[in-house]
């Protein structure tokens, strides 16, 4: 089984080396162009608009880190809330295995930030240098003025656009308005270096690196071919419909010219943004962007040819020959039914868990310094601090109670305690319990602190805690 | 102030970190530049198929390379790092906490500055003082005061209204500053054995109205007003001064029980430490003046509503 | 040309106790009876010398024999340090129970059983090097280079860092004072990561990857730059560790610059494992062993990323002492140094048993599935719980005070670590899978004298 590359389908050449071949991209058009257009679209005004949007009056969305509060329209998290993220980064990883075990790629061909921001900053090349051929004759061509006009107005482009996304990323932890009206020098000097940190990368990533970032350094991508198997839905070549290829006039008997529907126009591997070419099969360089499908559907309409000589299908469909449906019925096979529900439930679970959540947190923390002490004769005490954290904007005033032992109560401890919107107060108090005539056994015992609001219902928590009586 | 023993030490730490720049770099460059064989080499063979291509590094990554390393020069040369040599930026770790503590301190000197302007009993009535003073005292002084202040055995109570070492806001301010200790020497022989020490002690608990043995009264005073008078007064009502503390009230630092309170009379009080030690610790290189300043109306104002 | 019996038996049998082992994962948190502070030492010994260790030993007796296409020099050595290594495994897992410790990290067993590891390790040496020199192909193959770095940088940290003085049979004092014995502790403790769990897994990398993937390796060159980068680097990382501590300021920048140039040198190993298995990308849809070895070092990838950004200063004071670093070991001892494991194991055990596959290649599958839920369960809860606790340790309030105590952030910890336990949970669940498969594969196989292939090239006189 070990034996190099006799049948290989990858090509034999010795590529990568030190200098990077430069990759000049045709755009490819086509309904899967449309999908990514639409993502970028979409994404991008998300990303630029969000930190803009405000709730009340506050910005709707703000990381406040220095104060460790994180607005998220009506809700204000705090680090104890952080499970969420924790929740979402989980999402974010089974969603990735679930979308690749259906679909191979879609993440990198659609949506992840280094392809959305490669297609922004490639739409500016071509508006600036021109198409494909354009391109490539400019950078052949002996510096002139034009040219570098034309360069230095893409890279202008290139570094305003990198640079605003820099502002917009530290837009979401800094009030953006505040931010923008001291720019470029009034910022401090953390925002500032984020600013030019992520902007820097978006530039250097997605204007020079490309397709190396995807090729080499993500590692992100190779985990994703991992996910693969015989039922995974990848980009791929109809070999056994497509060969022999070679060109052709559109009236010509492929019977009679023994061809197959492969013209060998060359426009998959133009359209390619990691410059492979699809028809040699899977390649770890594939990103699963589809544009190859889009030109070369193009390119088999005019022919009057069928569909999908490059389409997406599983390995099991290509070597059994299922019909859509019967592929389609084995794509949704076992695991990515695991992955489904495990999704929803972790999905139901937020959902369920936000639409419960209770802005008021409590945390009851009993002295450690002592046990217990008897206040007077036959009187014990518990210390403890109560710490009430109101993540609601209003102020409330809040009851404290303790149960759990015959009379127990919460002492001298003054009534109602007021905390402020969105912020948090230790309320030292000494739980006191007076022993029954009839004595008590020593003993640790459990009690409830109740906290709730006087004018709010559901701003109700129960703690559990500790009472210890002492031996005599 | 050298972290080295000699300046040897100091040079060898140099040379070692120049030289190992150095051989990283030279190791870009040199395997870099070296012309190999691009394909495999058919002389290199092992275990039957194993062979080795030899493609030129990825540039991108040597790039990655001299990055970092470039990146190390920079901070050797700024930071600390090369033996005993500073670093242009003078940054120190200690020179770091220290920033950050008067950052710290400058954004809340206005703060306490208004603070010290005003007299003790309006800071305890200002509601926003006392929630800092809160959590200052919880802080730093609730591990043995107790979070409500109430204290326990051996730490007394700040709510009690007995003070030991007086309760007007400059001796408060002057205990939070400069600590207290106490000190009571061992009794027992002094009062003649055990019998004497339960004597004094039913003597004590006869004047703060506890219950006692009548019949050792008489033994008891008599042994007080020779031994203990000196310190905690005639009367028994305690000498500021020096700590000694009110025998007359119903407050009982140490635990009212009479075994409690024998326990005291025989051992005495941090005269040794070995026994224990209830000293209270100054604050004044933990806390600002401003914050003891706040303790203090924090804790005058438990008594003073 | 033969193989000897002996030698099989030993793989066998390292394999085997290997396994046995395995429950050592993720027990720290269901022995009520056996406290954590003794049980998470025998938890990290386990797993490193334990499980990494037969594990290195395993494929670097079969590597080295293999690639230098002879036999074991002294096979009766080689014996002996199979059974001396279980011995110190033994001793392990019972002295540590016991409370006997030295309390340095990863170095807990006390001074006799240091000997012995001392003894088997110089043995262990005497072998690979002797096979090494009697070997019958010209050049070294790049995975020995990466075993033989291993086994001569571990020789030396075990011994400086174990310099001890025995008071009893069970009690020795460190033979360094202070922050010099904190110093050398740590260099000792992120070596056993730098050169245990990395320069020995990237040998194992260097021999399973282009065997199983069928290709050569990517470069040559790029192999001898990363490896020397590599090996040299990771020698002056220990001191990050010790940011902001007592250590001074000089050591610390060195500890931090160093980890950070180690980004590109481990990098390098990432590149050519996954350009060698580049050709052959289709492979993966169905072989599940390239998907360990992928995952692998795709895991590798990112911890040799996280590294570094966490040793970078103003990263570590707020990473420091919280679970992101749990989180960053797991990501590599799971997902690196366990993934290349099995992927390993996986191509090794049938091949000692005259297959050519496991028992079930569905099994292999369905391990890989599990396995990955749960490193993704387990790492992604740890990190931010991390997070979250460097942000709570450090709040202050406007007046400058603390904003929560200690305890807070624990309870506020719990729910992480449930999801971290379900995850560790389906990790184990995976290993057990395995080691199911295994048993069955080699019920049916019969041990096998594995032929070592005579050389195809003029041998090295």
């Amino acid at each position: 089984m070990n034996n190099a590359s006799t049948n290989e389908t990858a090509p034999k050449k010795q590529s990568l080396f030190a200098k990077r071949r430069k990759l000049y991209v045709r755009f490819a058009q086509g309904i899967f162009q449309n999908w990514r257009v639409a993502l970028v679209i979409l994404s991008q005004v998300l990303f630029f608009g969000l930190p803009w949007l405000n709730w009340g009056d506050r910005q709707a969305l703000l990381f406040d880190l220095p104060a460790r509060k994180f607005y998220l329209f009506g809700v204000v998290l705090w680090p104890q809330d952080f499970i969420y993220l924790t929740a979402l980064l989980l999402i974010g990883a089974y969603s990735l295995f679930l979308f690749t075990a259906v679909a191979g790629r879609l993440w990198c061909g659609y949506a992840c930030p280094q392809t959305v921001y490669t297609e922004l900053l490639m739409w500016i090349e071509r508006a600036v240098e021109g198409n494909r051929n354009a391109r490539m004759k400019l950078d052949a061509a002996p510096w002139s003025a034009q040219k570098i006009g034309r360069k230095f107005l893409k890279h202008l482009l290139w570094v305003i656009i990198a640079l605003w996304t820099g502002v917009s990323f530290v837009g979401y932890f800094t009030p953006i308005r505040e931010l923008v009206t001291r720019l470029p020098f009034g910022v401090s000097g953390w925002s500032l270096f984020w600013m030019l940190f992520y902007g820097g990368l978006i530039y250097f990533l997605t204007g020079w690196m490309r397709e190396q970032v995807c090729k080499f350094m993500c590692p992100y991508a190779r985990f994703q071919s991992a996910m693969f198997d015989r039922d995974t839905m990848i980009i791929t070549y109809d070999t056994a419909r497509g060969e022999p290829r070679g060109p052709r006039g559109r009236q010509v008997d492929l019977k009679e010219a023994q061809l197959g529907h492969c013209v060998d126009c060359g426009l998959c591997v133009q359209v390619c943004p990691t410059g492979i070419d699809i028809r040699n099969g899977l390649q770890y360089e594939c990103i699963g962007c589809a544009a190859c499908i889009d030109s070369c559907e193009e390119v088999m309409k005019k022919m009057n040819y069928p569909q999908g000589l490059i389409r997406y299908t599983t390995e099991n469909a290509m070597t059994s020959g299922y019909s859509k449906k019967e592929m389609w019925r084995r794509v949704f096979r076992f695991r990515t039914l695991i992955y489904s529900a495990i999704l929803l439930a972790i999905i139901v679970a937020i959902a369920v868990s936000l639409s419960l959540r209770n802005p008021l947190k409590v945390d009851v923390l009993r002295d450690y310094g002592m046990m217990a002490r008897e206040a007077s004769p036959g009187v014990i005490e518990n210390v403890y601090q109560v710490e009430i954290i109101n993540t609601d904007e209003h102020a409330h005033q809040f009851i404290i109670e303790v149960t759990g032992l015959p009379g127990i109560d919460v002492g001298e401890l003054e009534q109602p305690v007021t905390i402020d919107g969105a912020s948090n107060r230790k309320i030292p108090l000494a739980a006191r319990f007076k022993l029954p005539d009839d004595g008590w056994k020593a003993g640790v015992y459990p009690v409830v602190f109740t906290v709730r609001a006087k004018d709010d219902d559901a701003l109700r928590r129960e703690e559990k805690s500790t009472f210890m009586v002492p031996n005599n | 102030m050298s972290d080295f023993t000699s300046n040897f030490w100091n040079y060898y730490i140099v040379i070692l970190t120049v030289l190992g720049l150095i051989f990283c770099i030279w190791l870009l460059v040199a395997v870099g530049k070296r012309e190999g064989a691009k394909a495999s080499d058919p002389s290199h063979v092992w275990d039957g198929d194993l062979t080795e291509l030899n493609n030129q590094l990825p540039g991108w990554w040597r790039w990655l390379f001299w990055v970092v390393l470039i990146f190390s020069i920079g901070y050797l040369i700024y930071y600390p790092g090369l033996g005993a040599f500073k670093g242009i930026g003078g940054w120190t770790q200690i020179g770091q906490f220290n920033q950050e503590m008067n950052d710290l301190d400058a954004k809340t000197k206005p703060m306490y500055d208004s603070y010290l302007a005003m007299g003790v009993a309006d800071l305890s009535k200002n509601q926003k003082a006392m929630g800092t003073a809160e959590n200052i005292f919880l802080n730093n002084c609730a591990r043995c005061h107790g979070s409500d202040a109430r204290g326990t055995t051996g730490f007394p109570s700040l709510r009690s209204g007995a003070w030991s070492w007086g309760g007007e806001p400059a001796e408060i301010e002057q205990s939070i500053t400069e600590g207290r200790t106490g000190v009571m020497t061992p009794m027992a022989d002094a009062v003649g054995g055990p019998e004497g020490v339960k004597a004094v002690v039913a003597y004590m608990r006869s004047i703060s109205n506890l219950d006692h043995d009548m019949a050792m009264i008489a033994q008891g005073e008599k042994l007080f007003a020779d031994n203990c008078a000196a310190c905690h007064g005639a009367d028994g009502k305690g000498m500021k001064e020096i700590g000694a503390p009110n025998l007359t009230d119903s407050v009982w630092i140490h635990g009212g029980t009479p075994k409690a309170m024998e326990a005291v009379v025989v051992k005495g009080l941090n005269s040794d430490l070995k026994d224990g030690d209830f000293a209270m610790p100054a604050q004044k290189d933990v806390l600002s003046k401003g914050q003891i300043h706040l303790l203090t109306a924090y804790v005058w104002g438990m008594t003073h509503k | 040309m033969a193989v000897i019996w002996g030698i099989v038996g030993l793989l066998v049998g390292i394999i085997i106790s290997l396994q046995l082992l395995m429950p050592a994962f993720n027990f720290d948190f269901l022995t009520p009876w056996l406290s954590y502070g003794r049980l998470r030492p025998l938890h990290t010994n386990a797993i490193i010398f334990a499980f990494g260790g037969c594990a290195l030993f395993a494929t670097s007796y079969y590597v080295v024999q293999r690639t230098c296409q002879t036999r074991l020099f002294a096979g009766g050595l080689a014996a002996f340090t199979f059974w001396g290594w279980q011995v110190v495994i033994l001793l392990a897992a019972l002295s540590l129970p016991l409370g006997l410790s030295t309390g340095k990290e990863y170095a807990e067993l006390e001074w006799p059983i240091k000997l012995l590891i001392a003894i088997v390790w110089v043995s262990y040496a005497v072998v690979f090097f002797g096979t090494i020199v009697k070997r019958r192909t010209q050049h070294i193959y790049v995975a020995n280079w990466f075993f033989g770095a291993m086994i001569l940088a571990i020789a030396l940290l075990h011994i400086v860092n174990s310099a001890v003085m025995p008071i009893t049979l069970f009690k020795s004092y460190s033979a360094y004072a202070g922050v010099q014995d904190a110093m050398v502790q740590w260099w000792y403790g992120h070596n056993a990561v730098g050169f245990f769990l990395t320069a020995g897994f990237l040998g194992m990398m260097y021999y399973f990857v282009p065997k199983q993937v069928g290709r050569p390796i990517y470069s040559y060159r790029l192999s001898v730059v990363h490896f020397w980068a590599l090996i040299f680097t990771y020698m002056w990382a220990g001191p990050h560790h010790l940011l902001y501590t007592a250590l001074p300021d000089w050591a610390q920048t060195l500890g931090m610059l160093f980890s950070v140039i180690l980004l590109a040198p481990s990098w390098g190993g990432m590149i050519n494992g996954i350009m060698t298995m580049s050709g052959s990308w289709y492979k993966l849809r169905d072989d599940p062993i390239l998907k360990f070895l992928i995952v692998a070092l795709s895991f590798y990838g990112m911890s040799t990323f996280e590294g570094p950004a966490l040793s970078v200063k103003t990263i570590n004071a707020l990473s420091h002492y919280t679970d992101w670093t749990i989180g960053h070991v797991h990501s590599g001892a799971l997902g690196w140094v366990g993934f290349i494991t099995m992927g390993s194991l996986y191509y090794l055990i049938p091949r000692l048993y005259g297959r050519t596959e496991m028992w079930s290649v569905k099994l292999i599958n369905t391990h890989f599935w599990i396995a990955t839920i749960g490193i993704v369960l387990y790492v992604a809860a740890l990190w931010i719980a991390g997070v979250m606790q460097g942000l709570m340790w450090r709040a202050v309030n406007d007046d400058g005070t603390l904003t929560y105590t200690f305890i807070q952030g624990v309870v506020a910890s719990m729910p992480f670590y449930w999801i971290r336990l379900v995850g560790g949970l389906l990790y184990f669940i995976g290993m057990v899978l395995m080691c199911f498969n295994m048993i069955k594969t080699i019920g049916q196989g019969k041990s096998v004298d594995v032929a070592v292939p005579m050389p195809t090239a003029p041998a090295h006189a």
